[in-house]
This record gives C-alpha cells, sequence and structure tokens, in this order.
C-alpha cells in the first residue's frame, strides 16, 4: 500500500509549500514580523520540546480529544443504529436532528461554559457533540445500506436480536460509518481548537495559540497551527487508514 | 410419505402506491418429506414470494402455510435458506460464514468452526477456508452459500433461483453438489427456477406456475433414475411437456 511512490505523493506538495513558504520570508515578500519562517517555527518547536511545554500543551489537547470523541463514537453507533433500524424511532427523531446538526458545536461551549465552567468537560462535551452527530449519520446510513438478506439468512439460522446487532448491523454499516468517522475526526480537531480557546486557561493546543497573541509570539501561533495540521492528518492517516484496512478494504470494499 | 410443508389456498397481495397486486393466488401445494420439488415459472410469476412465504420472510394474504402441522410464523433454523446472490457476510471468511449458522443458535465458537470445517470439505472448498467472499467465483461463493444453509441440518432447504448467475459448467457442478448433498442428507428440497432443463436434472417432481397472478396449474413427475443424463430422450420428453405448458 504505502510503496516509494505513495510516499512521494504525500511529501511532494508539503515540500513545495514548504520552499515557497521559506522563500517569502527570505525574500522579504511580506511583514516578515505576521509571518515566521518554517525553520523558524522548527527552532521555537525544539526551544518549547525542551522545557516539554508543547509535549504538555499536546498531551491536553489529546486527553481530551480522545474522550469526547470515544464518547461521540460510541454513543454515535448506538443511536444511528437505533434509528436506522427502526422507523419509529426514526420518525421521532429525524426532525430533531435536522434541526440540531445545523447548531455548530462551538456556539455551544458559551452555554457549557455556564453550567460546567472552565476546564476539561466543557471541552469534552463539546468535542463529543462535534463528533456524535457524523457518527449518528453514518451508522444510521450504514444501517439502512445493509442488505436485507443479510439479516434474513441470520433468522433464518435462528439469530436474536442481540447476535443480528453485533454480527451483522455493526460489521454491515462500517462502510459508510468510517465516512463518518473521518468527518467527526475533522470536526473534532475544529471544536477541540475553539473550545479551548473558550474555555481552558492552562493547557491545550488551542489555548496555547489564543494565549501567544498576548505576548506577540507570532511564531508559537503558527507552531500551533503547523502541529494542529500535522497531528489531524496523522489522525486520519494512521488511526482511521489502520481500521479501513482491517476492516472494509479487507472485505473487499474500494472505501 | 408424510407431507412436510402445506399451502392451502394461498393467496399474496402487495399493495404500492394505493394499488394492490395481486401476486400469489389460490395456491394449494404439498411437499411430501425428503421429496425434491422444483417450482418453474415465468419470470414475475411470484415463484420467490411462494419460498418467501415458506421460509417465513413473508406471510401469506389469506390462506395457510404449515412445516411438520404448524403454521409458519417466521423464519428459523428448522429451515436453510440458499439465496439467489448469494448473499454472504462480506466481513466474514468462507469458515466463518459457515460457522455462523451455528453461532446464531447458541453453539460455542469453537465447536461451530470445527463444523463448519467438515462442511467445507462437503462443498468442495478445501483450502479457502480464510478467503473472503470477494475474492471467490460466483460458483465458490454459492458453495459456501449452500454450506451456511446446511450447517445446521434443516430438514427443509430452501433455494430461490440457486445457480442463475452463473456459467452452464458451474451450473452443472453445482446441480451435482446439490443432489448429492440431499441424498446424503435426504432433507426435502423446494427448488425454484426458471430453467426447465435444471427443473428435469434436479426434480423428484415440477410444479408448474402461470403468468401473475401466480397459481400453480400443474404438477409433472420426473420418474427418471438418477443420475439423470440429459441427452436422454425420455429426459428430453419431459422437458417438451414442462415447455408446453409453461406461458411465457
Amino acid at each position: 500500500m504505502t510503496g516509494p511512490r505513495d510516499i512521494f505523493y504525500i511529501i511532494a506538495p508539503f515540500g513545495v509549500l514548504l520552499f515557497i513558504w521559506q522563500a517569502t520570508v527570505i525574500l522579504e515578500l511580506v511583514d516578515t514580523t505576521l509571518l515566521p519562517s518554517p525553520i523558524e517555527l522548527i527552532k521555537t518547536f525544539t526551544r518549547l520540546t525542551e522545557n516539554n511545554l508543547i509535549l504538555r500543551h499536546i498531551g491536553y489537547s489529546f486527553y481530551r480529544l480522545s474522550i469526547g470523541l470515544s464518547l461521540g463514537m460510541v454513543m454515535g453507533i448506538i443511536m444511528g443504529i437505533m434509528i436506522g433500524s427502526n422507523l419509529f424511532v426514526r420518525q421521532l427523531l429525524s426532525p430533531l436532528f435536522s434541526i440540531l446538526i445545523t447548531i455548530p458545536t462551538i456556539a455551544l461551549v458559551p452555554i457549557l461554559l455556564i453550567t460546567l465552567g472552565i476546564g476539561n468537560s466543557t471541552v469534552i462535551i463539546s468535542i463529543f457533540l462535534a463528533s456524535f452527530f457524523p457518527v449518528t449519520y453514518g451508522t444510521i446510513a450504514g444501517v439502512r445500506g445493509i442488505d436485507k438478506r443479510y439479516i434474513q439468512a441470520a433468522m433464518m439460522a435462528g439469530a436474536n436480536r442481540s447476535k443480528i446487532f453485533k454480527n451483522i448491523l455493526i460489521p454491515g454499516s462500517l462502510m459508510s460509518l468510517i465516512p463518518g468517522l473521518r468527518l467527526a475526526i475533522g470536526y473534532s480537531w475544529a471544536t477541540l481548537v475553539g473550545s479551548e480557546m473558550l474555555a481552558t486557561n492552562d493547557w491545550g493546543l488551542g489555548f496555547m495559540i489564543y494565549a501567544a497573541r498576548t505576548f506577540f509570539a507570532v511564531d508559537v501561533m503558527f507552531l500551533g497551527l503547523s502541529l494542529i495540521a500535522i497531528l489531524g492528518l496523522l489522525m486520519d492517516r494512521v488511526i482511521v487508514s489502520i481500521i479501513e484496512k482491517r476492516t472494509i478494504r479487507k472485505w473487499g470494499y474500494d472505501g | 410419505m408424510m407431507d412436510k410443508i402445506i399451502l392451502e389456498n394461498v393467496s399474496k397481495k402487495f399493495i404500492s402506491d394505493k394499488k394492490s397486486v395481486e401476486a400469489l393466488k389460490d395456491i394449494d401445494l404439498t411437499v411430501k418429506d425428503k421429496e425434491f420439488l422444483v417450482i418453474v415459472g415465468p419470470s414475475g410469476c411470484g415463484k420467490s414470494t411462494l419460498l418467501n412465504m415458506i421460509a417465513g420472510f413473508e406471510k401469506p394474504s389469506s390462506g395457510t402455510v404449515l412445516l411438520n402441522g404448524k403454521k409458519i410464523e417466521r423464519p428459523g433454523p428448522d429451515r436453510g435458506f440458499v439465496f439467489q446472490e448469494f448473499a454472504l457476510y462480506p466481513w466474514r471468511t468462507v469458515l466463518q460464514n459457515i460457522s455462523f449458522g451455528l453461532e446464531a443458535q447458541g453453539e460455542d465458537k469453537k465447536e461451530s468452526l470445527k463444523k463448519a470445517r467438515s462442511c467445507v470439505g462437503k462443498v468442495g472448498l478445501e483450502g479457502f477456508e480464510n478467503a473472503y467472499p470477494h475474492t471467490l467465483s460466483g460458483g465458490m461463493k454459492q458453495r459456501v452459500g449452500i454450506a451456511r444453509a446446511m450447517v445446521y441440518e434443516p430438514e427443509v432447504l430452501l433455494m430461490d433461483e440457486p445457480f442463475v448467475s452463473l456459467d452452464a459448467q458451474t451450473r452443472n457442478h453445482l446441480q451435482e453438489l446439490t443432489l448429492g448433498i440431499w441424498e446424503k442428507t435426504l432433507n426435502t428440497v423446494v427448488f425454484i427456477t426458471h430453467n426447465v432443463d435444471e427443473a428435469v436434472y434436479l426434480a423428484d417432481r415440477v410444479a408448474i406456475m402461470t403468468q401473475r397472478p401466480g397459481t400453480i396449474k400443474n404438477f409433472i413427475d420426473v420418474p427418471l433414475p438418477r443420475p439423470r443424463d440429459r441427452t436422454d430422450p425420455k429426459f428430453n420428453s419431459v422437458r417438451k411437456k414442462i415447455l408446453s405448458l409453461l406461458e411465457y
């Protein structure tokens, strides 16, 4: 899968981007106090690693993200299967969901701040909300797309509801659940950064970027942005791709 | 011989867009224990609907469907079903597809896999136990389909145009396989096809359905000894008789 060719296609566009970026700064095509060069960012990164600051920011962000995202996935899959497999529940909840999905999660942070206050729980709940809806939608589509003969064959063999749930509905809905998961990870990052700016006062990449503005530390801000981009990409390429490779690709879907 | 399946005065209507379509009308059918019954009929005559009612996937609009004298309410492991386009679980290997029927009934995983493994041999899939369905040819997929339905030893095997998408040679192989399994286990088979040659090759008795609303017009016994010779004039005369009764 990942031969030298693939690696080239991953690295080449970034290489070109970084080159243009560095050249822009060296040639002073823009105000360099507002745009640090990639090399400066690497220096900032090593400086902040030496006193473990950066790792701590990343660690806090990851901690919040993984809890919120896991909650969103589990609840989203359960909700998606309930809605997808039951017409009554679907008709009951569809209008409600259509309204809720239009509200940007970040707009709920002020309300969460009033009830939960500054800190982890506000960030985690907002990530949960951001990931819950795409996972739910992906699962609904997945369940509804399951070949009904899969269920008929299982019922013929005498499978009960819980066996059908575990052995057919869950694996059968993975095909559209995985794109939902991708979306959920994207939304989660966006929400993480936004809600860390609003709802934390100590650690996290979002907080780091926001706090850097008070010191006019443009390099720290850009470092934060780059790290978010890189970590988000890694999460998609590593975690989701591994799930994909071990499931739907192995089963013959192109994904 | 005992009566295994009885359909009495069965009709089936479907309602779509406020229109009611009569799919089956006044079906009376008795399948004897251990009989190999083949139902032939033009496409759209409702033969799959008939099979779905015996399977318990659908309910008749009127009339009764009985298995061993008891009304069929739902699908259950006293019957096995072989689907037209295989309907294998893409996320399970050959062996896991076969063992699922046993796991579904609460048998433990190890025991299920052991029994499934012996079934793999019976359908000639040795060496493909760990293959995923998408890597198999159509003929091999349907071998899995058959093994999956027979693994829990149902009394009745229901087969819904199982070989329709296969090439002629593979189709012949699988017909042999089906007969072999039927002769060894002697369960009752209800087999649907629109291929008359296939019907004559397999059946003890052939039921011929009319166009919609489908009803059974004639029964033709096939008194030829097995293995049957497709080039035998007697084979051909049965074929001719069925063809003359079929409306296309």
